[in-house]
């Protein structure tokens, strides 16, 4: 397996706030990460900084052993899922998918094909004629995964991309990552729901408060604990002890 | 996707785009989408659009209203004798109404952060993605210029030859770099010290100033023009002329046709050279732009402030919670709800401008002015206008929110309308009636003092009366649906009820003791009409 993907001493601050804090890691091809932490915890600031979306970053990052400050060119082997997708909401379906394939320069006709048939997979095809800002939360983010993989890139960041997706649909998605890893491409999986996380990953990534607390095997992981639980090792590893005095405050609060 | 002739014409410049080394091919892509999303758009100054779908009706009636100003422009432009002051016009208005445009129109291009997003994480440098964004705000520039400048360039060719053309059009290029550049300047300079907060309310405020000018601007500057004057003047130079990139625009014509006077030399250097070193500038600043808009992402804080003033009559006015908290309610959305505030103001803006008019119209053709005695009639139209601003409350960007009404389970409608009511009153029905009552007392005096009173007090006794009439669910439709045409019946029960006022108050004056037997009818009636007639029951 060879290093696909590596970050050197990278830090960020956003003022005085210090988001990232000297991260140090490696991805292999083929890997399924799990990149996990708190909200606020620097995972959708690691991602932007891969992206190229923030350049003003002290370290190197390096995509397939070339560093990517400034280039963008190394983007057309990758694909990205955001939370919250920013598109041309004017747009059509159809038109959006060909603007897309013609900036990762696979062609109109190719993408549009593609992108018809990934929708019939999660029965949105019907809507490929509908301007974006008529669908739906979920229909919204298909399309986002759809889009992000419309290329067929060699390593994918997925930043929390199941929100407002339906369960049938979730099923789906987590098969199609599944495969994906057989075919040897790279998933980095950026969530806070552990879940899933725990399901799909090979290898855990914690980040708290900037730093990469755990890097490990999932195994390697659920044996830090006895109670083998992603959720309690995160909980332990976050210093999160109190949420039963948290839940009966609101719930004292609520029958009031 | 359709073909754009400025992209045809952008193809003809093809070459030197890729000597300097920019992937053309994605930045045509880029392009051609933001062209077929601004055929979808409406723009900010609107007139009655019907439906959403109907946006090429939309854009042509947006491109009308400009082609309007040209013409306009022309009528001076082929008036004017002096090839200085003629220029000294024509750029004037067209900096001023170019960078309103510009400003009200496309200052979501020069803002924006979801290109950033979007076009990032792709293959495509932030080269190609800032110079996507310069050529999409020139062509929008160029397609303002056909319409705004076209009829004067037709003036200017009438009136000289046609060697205007080409000076013509090289001076409005390097216009349009300085209107652009400027009003980059300024956002960069508002984000630096404020945040994006401010801007936007910037923007609002011209946006909002811009509808007002063009909705009733003309009638004024029609009337305000003296044209015999502006034939013969001429030119004079004053070295505080090389301060002002107004002046520098005629020099080129004027040495061409005329003289070669050596500040005419430095004048037409100046045209050329501010433009460009501020694009050398603005390209090496590109970077400090894009963090800066950062601060445009999230919604950012409305400013602290205690509007103690506000509670203090929300206080005095309300003993029932709901209503007092209604009155706050309401005061919070106009004062923050952007797209509202950009309806309501210029319909209130008809409410002063009109009255001031119709007095105007009395004065064509330099007659004395001398007041009829009822001038205090035409503020009437201040009532018929202020049912404008009932119909837009249940309108807001924010309507998603008013869910809660249904799934709290709300009932006390009657409070709610009177909370809404009473800050329609106190934010802007009194205001304007302040307002009027100014520009009458500059006008004629204290004349008209007892009847700019008594329509304050018929305004608010019938208030509830035109709540009966159009008030549904505060701020619970989108805000692109007002435009639909209100309904005439609606638009009739309204009218009846001012005339029926405005009669009252007519024949006042022929009753003996009328003026306040009718203040104190009114001034009983107030307190009964908000309790019985106010709506929500």
């Amino acid at each position: 397996m060879s290093e696909v993907l590596k970050l050197e001493h990278v830090s960020k601050s956003f003022g005085s706030k210090d988001v990232l804090k000297d991260i140090n890691f490696s991805v292999n091809s083929g890997e399924i990460i799990g990149y996990i932490g708190s909200n606020g915890a620097g995972k959708t600031t690691t991602i932007k900084i891969i992206l190229g979306l923030i350049d003003d970053y002290q370290g190197d990052v390096f995509i397939f052993g070339e560093k990517v400050k400034g280039q963008s060119e190394y983007k057309k082997r990758i694909g990205y899922v955001p939370e919250v997708s920013d598109m041309y909401d004017n747009l059509t379906a159809q038109e959006y998918l060909s603007f897309i394939g013609m900036l990762y320069g696979i062609g109109e006709d190719k993408a549009v094909k593609k992108g018809k048939e990934m929708m019939s997979v999660f029965g949105i095809d019907d809507a490929i004629n509908g301007r974006i800002h008529t669908f739906s939360k979920g229909m919204r983010q298909k399309l986002s995964i759809i889009t992000g993989m419309i290329h067929n890139p060699d390593i994918l960041f997925l930043d929390e991309p199941l929100g407002g997706i339906d369960a049938n649909s979730v099923l789906v998605f987590k098969e199609v990552l599944k495969n994906l890893k057989e075919e040897g491409k790279t998933i980095f999986y950026s969530s806070h729901i552990l879940e899933v996380v725990e399901k799909l990953s090979d290898r855990i990534l914690l980040i708290n408060e900037g730093k990469i607390v755990i890097d490990g095997t999932v195994a390697d992981v659920m044996s830090m604990q006895s109670d083998s639980s992603l959720e309690s090792i995160f909980n332990y590893v976050t210093g999160f002890h109190d949420y039963q005095v948290l839940a009966k405050k609101f719930t004292d609060v609520f029958m009031n | 996707m359709n073909e754009f002739l400025s992209l045809k014409i952008l193809d003809k410049f093809k070459r030197i785009f890729e000597g300097f080394g920019i992937d053309y091919k994605l930045l045509r892509i880029i392009l051609k989408t933001k062209l077929i999303l601004d055929s979808r758009r409406a723009p900010v100054i609107n007139t009655n659009q019907k439906k959403k779908d109907e946006e090429q009706t939309s854009l042509l009636k947006g491109y009308f209203m400009h082609l309007l100003f040209g013409a306009f422009l022309a009528f001076f432009i082929y008036f004017i004798k002096d090839e200085m002051i003629r220029m000294m016009y024509f750029s004037g208005a067209f900096f001023f109404m170019t960078t309103m445009y510009l400003i009200s129109d496309f200052s979501f291009v020069l803002l924006d952060t979801k290109d950033k997003n979007i076009l990032l994480t792709k293959p495509v440098d932030l080269r190609t993605v800032s110079l996507a964004k310069v050529l999409h705000i020139l062509i929008y520039m160029f397609r303002l210029n056909t319409f705004i400048a076209g009829p004067s360039l037709i003036a200017l060719v009438l009136s000289n030859d046609l060697f205007v053309i080409p000076i013509f059009l090289v001076e409005l290029l390097l216009m349009d770099l300085m209107i652009f550049l400027v009003t980059a300047f300024i956002y960069l300079l508002v984000l630096r010290f404020f945040d994006g907060e401010l801007l936007r309310n910037i923007i609002n405020f011209i946006q909002i100033l811009l509808t007002i000018l063009v909705t009733v601007g003309y009638q004024i500057a029609i009337r305000m023009i003296d044209f015999t004057s502006l034939r013969n003047m001429e030119y004079t130079f004053n070295s505080s002329h090389y301060l002002n990139p107004i002046l520098w625009f005629g020099a080129p014509f004027e040495i061409f046709y005329n003289r070669g006077e050596s500040y005419l030399y430095v004048f037409t250097s100046l045209i050329i050279i501010v433009p460009l070193v501020s694009f050398i500038v603005y390209l090496s600043l590109g970077k400090k732009m894009e963090s800066l808009l950062l601060k445009l992402e999230g919604e950012g804080k409305e400013r602290p402030s205690k509007h103690w003033f506000e509670n203090l009559v929300g206080f005095i006015l309300n003993r029932d919670e709901i209503s007092k908290q209604s009155f706050n309610f309401a005061n919070a959305m106009f004062r923050s709800d952007r797209s509202l505030k950009l309806k309501i103001y210029p319909a209130l803006s008809s409410g002063i401008l009109l009255p001031v008019l119709m007095i105007f119209n009395m004065r064509v053709g330099g007659q004395e002015f001398k007041p009829s005695g009822y001038e205090y009639l035409y503020l009437y139209f201040n009532l018929l206008i202020f049912s404008s601003v009932f119909y837009l409350v249940k309108y807001s960007s924010a309507w998603k929110g008013s869910y809660v009404f249904i799934s709290s389970g709300f009932k006390d409608f009657k409070n709610l309308y009177r909370g809404l009511m009473q800050s329609m009153a106190y934010r802007f029905f009194i205001p304007l009636i302040i307002l009027n009552g100014l520009i009458f007392t500059l006008i004629f005096k204290f004349r008209f003092a007892g009847d700019i009173m008594i329509l304050l007090l018929a305004g608010i006794a019938i208030l509830p009366l035109m709540g009966k009439i159009y008030l549904e669910i505060p701020f619970s439709k989108p805000i692109e649906e007002s435009n639909q045409r209100v309904s005439f019946d609606k638009f009739l029960l309204s009218l009846a009820i001012v005339a029926i006022l405005a009669i009252l108050h007519f024949y006042s004056y022929i009753i003996p003791m009328g003026r306040w037997i009718y203040v104190s009818v009114l001034t009983a009636g107030i307190p009964i009409s908000w309790k019985f007639a106010t709506p929500g029951e």
